[in-house]
């Protein structure tokens, strides 16, 4: 049952017993007025019939007519009381006193009339004075009789309502008593009923509670019963239940993020101890190329120098046939210089840090165009320039990069009159991406991953001169900037060639 | 004071290089001034006239000609102690090298060469910035301070 329920009930109930007590303790006080004004009334009656007997007595002595009228008066007075007395007596016993104290009224009246009767008319009919005296003697008599019956009447109904007052009284205490130690009673066991229901319930649920704020979130306080305390504790057990399963994901969460932190550590350990051996072979690389670039070089140089010192010693003596021995050595010497010198820089691109900015393409573009402009040796090339846009990235590189895709376009496109080269811009979805166009010999499709590769040609020595390496060049400086390259082309029609590299927006 | 003597140290320790440069310097007329050393070591021997050059005449060469390839101490190092040294700090230091490193050239810069020349491949040309060299500094060059003894 809910605690408001009970309450509610234990309300009523004690609102009941005390309107029940006071209708009660209501009726008995009326009951004690009615006693009260009955015994009044009785009181009045008994004055009342002794003041009459006193004038009646007045009367007798001096016989005077003030003393009727008194009499009378009174007479009147009585019966009205009586008439009173009528509603005021419902009960048996005290009816039966006021009809005897009614008869001997009315008789004594009777009596008291005829005597008055006689002595005012002096002799009624009485042959004798004497007979005249003993009839009257008689009739006082009578109504002394007559008179005290009335007073035995009036003395016991006044004892009657006298008697009642007492017992209405002690009723009217009896219930004030009743009611109060109801009212008390009342208070003291409602107050037990909800200390105890509270008490024991909120003992529960703080016991429970203290379980769960101490950790323990396995514990559920399990209250039974329909009452908002048991309600409050279902509550409670969801709550916990909820807080549970949170804390125990949480927990998982955290276990797995430290496994997950332990790796991360794991792994920057190891790559530590990587970019250290990176970095002591980055040094190795770095002084082999040197010594490449030192040593490798110096044999060639000998070759060639004693070469023309050779050529000019031999002077007359060599013959054609031993000429062209020479050149071609010379050359082969030369050829393998190039060779080296384009190594090195392939390697070099691996190895430099990048110094990175907004750079200005159009500049580097003009720049690449003079130097390629240099060589060009009264060819016809038409040019097709573009705006470009600024990229992020390496100025260094990326002027390396045109130089080289312009050279390539001025050297694919000899023996074009006139010779087209393009150079534009288009920006897709977070790319700036550059192309250089030309109409020169292009070339086989299939061969496009050979293209950005390290020695690798698609066309003879002897119809383009060339170590392989520029393309690659130009691939490992777009990539170190984080973009990409490609081509497109066609035997005979010319090539496309691209790079992409972040939108500066975009790039970090 | 500095005592200038018409000569040109050549630092080299490849004897090919060594001749190929003589060859060039020669066909300037310039090859009887050159004082050839073949490492950085013997090179500061000379300059400070010590060891096997203690008993060589005063004075310094007008032009010192330094490989930066060169065994005990490398060129770079040599160029270091000439601008560290009072006597020898004012001499004209031209690298000639067939190093192309970034490094190279900035560090000589750094440490107060006069010139950084990379050796050509082509004999030609080697010959041609040998002789431009020893001309420029032999003929055209006017030295810092010039106090020449005959």
């Amino acid at each position: 049952m809910r605690l408001q329920t009970r309450f509610q009930m234990l309300t009523a109930i004690s609102l009941g017993t005390v309107l029940v007590l006071v209708a009660i303790l209501g009726w008995t006080l009326r009951e004690r007025a009615a006693a009260e004004s009955a015994d009044r009334l009785a009181e009045s009656l008994n004055q009342e019939l002794v003041e009459r007997a006193m004038i009646r007595q007045e009367f007798f002595l001096h016989r005077e007519g003030r003393s009727r009228e008194l009499w009378e008066r009174k007479t009147r007075r009585i019966q009205g009381l009586l008439e009173l007395a009528g509603h005021a007596f419902p009960d048996g016993e005290a009816r039966n006193d006021l009809e005897d104290v009614r008869k001997s009224f009315t008789q004594s009246n009777a009596f008291f009339k005829v005597l008055v009767d006689e002595l005012e008319s002096g002799s009624p009919g009485l042959a004798s004075a004497a007979a005249t005296e003993a009839f009257r003697t008689r009739l006082v008599d009578q109504a002394l009789l007559a008179n005290y019956q009335l007073f035995d009447g009036s003395r016991r109904l006044s004892e009657g309502t006298s008697a009642r007052l007492e017992v209405t009284h002690q009723r009217t205490m009896f219930v004030v008593y009743v009611l109060a130690a109801s009212v008390l009673l009342l208070t003291v066991l409602t107050l037990a009923v909800i200390n105890r229901v509270l008490q024991q319930g909120l003992a529960r649920l703080q016991q429970g509670t203290a379980r769960v704020a101490a950790g323990d979130l396995a514990s559920r306080l399990d209250l039974k019963g329909r009452d908002e305390l048991a309600e409050l504790g279902r509550s409670f057990d969801a709550m916990t239940s909820r807080l549970e399963g949170a804390t125990c994901r949480l927990e998982e969460e955290i276990q797995e993020r430290r496994q997950a932190e332990q790796r991360v550590a794991r792994l920057n350990a190891e790559l530590d101890a990587r970019i250290l051996d990176l970095q002591a072979s980055n040094r190795e690389l770095e002084s082999f190329s040197y010594s490449v670039s030192h040593d490798l070089r110096a044999p060639l140089r000998h070759i060639a120098g004693f070469l023309d010192l050779l050529r000019e010693h031999l002077g007359e003596k060599l013959d054609g046939e031993g000429d062209r021995y020479l050149r071609i050595v010379n050359q082969a010497a030369r050829k393998m210089a190039n060779l080296i010198d384009d190594l090195l820089t392939y390697s070099r691109l691996g190895r430099t840090e990048l110094i990175t900015g907004l750079v200005d393409q159009d500049a580097l573009v003009r720049e690449a165009i003079e130097v390629v402009a240099g060589n060009l040796a009264g060819r016809a090339i038409t040019w097709d320039v573009a705006t470009l846009p600024p990229v992020h990235g390496d100025a260094t590189l990326l002027r390396a990069v045109w130089q080289n895709l312009l050279s390539n376009a001025v050297k694919f496109t000899r023996g074009r009159t006139p010779g087209r080269i393009q150079i534009g811009v288009e920006e897709v979805g977070g790319e700036i991406c550059c192309f250089v166009r030309d109409n020169g010999v292009g070339f086989d499709m299939q061969y496009k991953a050979k293209l950005f590769s390290v020695f690798q040609r698609l066309h003879s020595g002897d119809e383009f001169e060339g170590t392989g390496i520029g393309l690659a060049n130009v691939r490992r400086m777009i990539e170190r900037q984080g973009g990409r390259v490609w081509a497109e082309g066609e035997p005979g029609l010319g090539a496309t060639f691209w790079f992409a590299l972040p939108a500066p927006e975009v790039a970090t | 004071m500095m005592i200038e003597i018409q000569r040109i140290l050549l630092v080299e320790d490849d004897p090919n290089d060594a001749e190929l440069t003589l060859e060039g310097l020669t066909r300037k007329g310039l090859a009887n001034q050159v004082d050839w050393v073949r490492d950085g070591e013997e090179a500061l021997d000379y300059l400070l006239r010590q060891g096997p050059h203690r008993d060589r005449a005063h004075g310094n060469p007008f032009l010192v000609i330094l490989d930066i390839n060169l065994p005990k101490l490398s060129g770079l190092e040599v160029l270091q102690r000439i601008r560290s040294t009072p006597e020898l700090r004012l001499i004209p230091v031209v690298l000639l090298t067939s190093s192309r490193e970034d490094r190279d050239l900035t560090a000589a810069y750094k440490l107060g060469a006069n010139a950084y020349v990379v050796k050509p491949v082509r004999f030609a040309e080697f010959i041609e910035a040998v002789q431009e060299l020893g001309v420029f500094w032999a003929l055209v060059n006017q030295p810092p301070s010039v106090p020449v003894r005959p």
